[in-house]
């Protein structure tokens, strides 16, 4: 058939304006949720290898003892999760459960986002360690389970440590190292000259509130005995913040491990141009693969005059409020969290259990079974108020205020008192939240 | 005397038609209206893709930049209380500091070597077309995937760039823990990734001057430099005039780069608009002030590219 001009432009009008209408008519008629078929959950999470494989094991015998239904485990790189998760939904697209930091709980929580567990696992509070449990409350109520937990523990280059004559390594938590004591051993490995400097400390970006551990170990706090009161402005905040300023301003921390970038002590620390590194748990499988040339011991992180500190590390799932199927969603969070199954995941992903009966127990860790009780042991010390402060809704806000003010007290813009001022501000913006 | 009928009166014709043409007019308009309602039909699809992903974002930031959300429950009207914020906020000072300064430099760097490759590659030589792609790969490759080899590349312990700079001399840089060092790699990422959507566009200008405008100016006698002063770079001028305005709004809108190389570090010294806007919507979910920096990020952008505008068409009346 032969077209002329106008015929063609008429005919392909009509046609894109068909297209066009099918279109607006496809987007009126509403989206089908999330897009899975009925009975499937989408479980969005983020992981490495190790926790995807544990993940999928897990979600496959769920299938199996609950036959219809299907659990999609959708993967996200944990850098895009926050805002991913947070447009999808905001704009009711959100998946029927997720992976979300002990940090973050608190916000979802607080926006009535998720669903209470109350009638699935408000029973079992007694199976959890009483601060991962204290962790997913909120309002007296669970909004999540206590999936895993992990925390921070010095790695050691022990062919360093033996060329700087450094013999003695705390092997309990009783021994670890004093606050001067590190210094002193980190001095013997500067002064031996191995690499860039001797250690740096996992306190980058999100892991920012890491910093806080160093507040505690002073003797410190970041609230009040009520609770609802900043306590930042004491002597002890300042003894924290000048001695981490002195990590690098002495040369024992390199500076371009500082809190905004994204070159975290467990990158550096294959390359030998660090002799110690701050790591959790969960980064050794990948550490495991990278280091090749020599072998790492791990002890506990340093004790100050308050004594011993740890991070909370970890993270629990949550089921959507919007879920289409809450009741299934939950009973696969709570199949998360048996003994059996957080066993699983722990034993395979090397992370911590938050579960009473399993506390106590020789996991049969996957990689370097041998560090993992340090770990264990350094979970011990988490301070409850500490627990209290990373699971308060607002957070983040603290988190984000610790990256900004301490880049700026670390590079020398800004003086201590200023910094506890803006961090001050940061934590009644947290507890008002 | 047979008397003669008058012919009946008609309509007089629309002004500035010539009597008689009322007919064809009405056909013309007819034609016209329909190819008119056909164009209109061919645009549809991207006005329907521009209202839904362009205006109606835009409207809605500039309704969020007015309240204070966190993009959960229930938002708080504030009225201008964002911008008010804005103006004592000095990181977004810094930010914009830093952005016009990226711009300042990046801009004109990216113009120049972008000529200068083009100026090189648009002459016979052995392997112009392997160059030529060399050249353009960075700009089709992912900006993240183009920033984490640079951020390898110009890390101060690891990188190739202070293993190459410190046998010379030069180094070791501290591109990642002083801030001027940071800056300038941002900007030399940017060139890489830039140049070579420049490098084309210019080519493509250069092969639209009429040879024989060279032919002239080489029978004149005239030098290698002032045909290109005369002759090229005027010819070009619309083409840089486009680049200005397309380099200036990237520029502004940097993101990638910085967010993998140094996270806006060290301190505020690379922190630019995009990244605090993200930072704060984002990370801090402060999504009313983040909306009302990207409010004022936008104003800033259109009032540039409008400056722009006006003095070349000045230049062009000139």
């Amino acid at each position: 058939m032969d077209l002329n001009r106008r015929q063609f432009l008429r005919t392909a009008g009509s046609a894109v304006a068909g297209v066009a209408a099918a279109n607006a008519l496809a987007a009126c008629g509403g989206s089908s949720g999330e897009g899975s078929a009925p009975g499937t959950l989408t479980f969005t999470v983020w992981g490495s290898d190790a926790e995807m494989a544990a993940f999928n094991t897990l979600a496959r015998a769920f299938e199996k003892q609950n036959s219809g239904t299907k659990v999609k485990v959708e993967q996200l790189p944990f850098d895009q999760l926050r805002s991913a998760l947070d447009a999808r939904l905001q704009s009711g697209q959100g998946p029927d459960l997720f992976r979300v930091t002990y940090n973050d709980i608190g916000l979802y929580s607080s926006q009535g986002v998720l669903h209470d567990l109350s009638t699935t696992v408000g029973g079992e509070s007694s199976a959890f360690n009483d601060a991962m449990w204290a962790a997913v409350q909120y309002d007296g109520k669970p909004y999540g389970v206590p999936h895993h937990t992990d925390t921070s523990a010095v790695l050691y280059n022990k062919k360093h440590f033996a060329k700087a004559g450094i013999k003695d390594v705390p092997t309990t938590l009783d021994e670890a190292w004093t606050w001067e004591e590190f210094i002193e051993v980190a001095e013997k490995l500067k002064a031996a000259g191995l690499g860039a400097a001797p250690f740096g400390v996992n306190w980058q970006q999100a892991g920012a509130f890491r910093w806080l551990n160093w507040l505690w170990q002073a003797g410190g706090k970041a609230l009040g005995p009520d609770g609802t009161s900043v306590a930042l402005d004491s002597p002890q905040t300042r003894e924290a913040l000048a001695f981490t300023k002195a990590f690098y301003d002495k040369g024992l921390m390199p500076k371009n491990i500082m809190i905004k970038t994204n070159n975290s002590p467990d990158l550096v620390f294959p390359s030998q141009k660090i002799s110690m590194a701050f790591v959790g748990d969960f980064l050794l499988p990948d550490l495991m693969s990278r280091v090749k040339a020599f072998e790492f011991g791990a002890t506990y992180l340093p004790k100050g005059a308050g004594g011993a500190a740890a991070d909370l590390g970890g993270n629990a799932v949550v089921v959507n409020a919007e879920s289409k199927d809450p009741d299934t969603a939950a009973a696969f969070a709570k199949f998360l969290v048996t003994a059996e199954n957080m066993k699983l995941f722990c034993e395979q992903t090397t992370v911590l259990p938050t579960r009473k009966d399993l506390a106590g127990q020789k996991l049969a860790y996957a990689v370097r079974p041998d560090l993992m009780p340090v770990y264990q042991q350094q979970a011990t010390a988490m301070p409850p108020d500490l627990v209290k402060l990373v699971t308060l809704p607002g957070f983040s806000g603290v988190n984000d205020a610790l990256v900004q003010q301490l880049e700026t007290y670390f590079t020398g813009g800004q003086a201590a008192d200023q910094t506890i001022s803006a961090l001050t501000q940061a934590v009644q913006k947290a507890l008002s939240a | 005397m047979a008397s003669v009928s008058s012919p009946p009166l008609e309509a007089p014709p629309p002004s500035g038609t010539a009597r008689g043409a009322g007919p064809r007019f009405a056909r013309m308009r007819g034609r016209r209206g329909r190819e008119a309602a056909a164009g209109l039909l061919f645009a549809a699809p991207a006005v329907a893709v521009f209202a839904v992903f362009m205006f109606w974002p835009l409207i809605r930031v500039v309704w969020l930049s007015f309240q204070q959300t966190r993009g959960f429950g229930i938002a708080k009207w504030v009225g201008l209380g964002n911008y008010q914020d804005i103006l004592a906020d000095t990181v977004f000072w810094r930010a914009l500091l830093n952005t016009a300064l990226y711009t300042a430099v990046s801009v004109p760097l990216c113009l120049v070597a972008g000529l200068a490759a083009a100026l090189l590659l648009n002459r016979a030589m052995p392997g112009r077309g392997l160059f030529r792609a060399v050249f353009y790969l960075p700009a089709v490759i992912s900006g993240v995937s183009s920033a984490i080899i640079a951020a390898w590349m110009f890390n101060e312990d690891l990188g190739v760039v202070n293993k190459v700079l410190e046998p010379l001399g030069l180094g070791p840089v501290h591109w990642q823990s002083e801030g001027m060092p940071a800056m300038l790699s941002l900007v030399a990422v940017g060139l890489w990734i830039g140049l070579g959507f420049n490098m084309v566009v210019y080519l493509a200008a250069l092969q639209g001057i009429p040879r024989h405008v060279y032919e002239a100016a080489r029978c004149d006698g005239a030098s290698w430099w002032q045909t290109l002063r005369s002759i090229t770079i005027p010819s070009l001028g619309p083409t840089t005039f486009f680049l200005v305005v397309i380099g200036v709004i990237n520029s502004f809108q940097v993101f990638d780069i910085v967010y993998v190389m140094t996270g806006g570090g060290p301190g505020n010294a690379t922190t630019m608009l995009v990244t605090y806007a993200y930072s704060t919507g984002f990370e801090q979910r402060q999504q009313g002030y983040a909306s009302a920096i990207g409010v004022v990020l936008y104003l800033i952008v259109l009032a540039m590219t409008l400056l722009q505008w006006r003095v070349n068409k000045r230049r062009d009346v000139a």
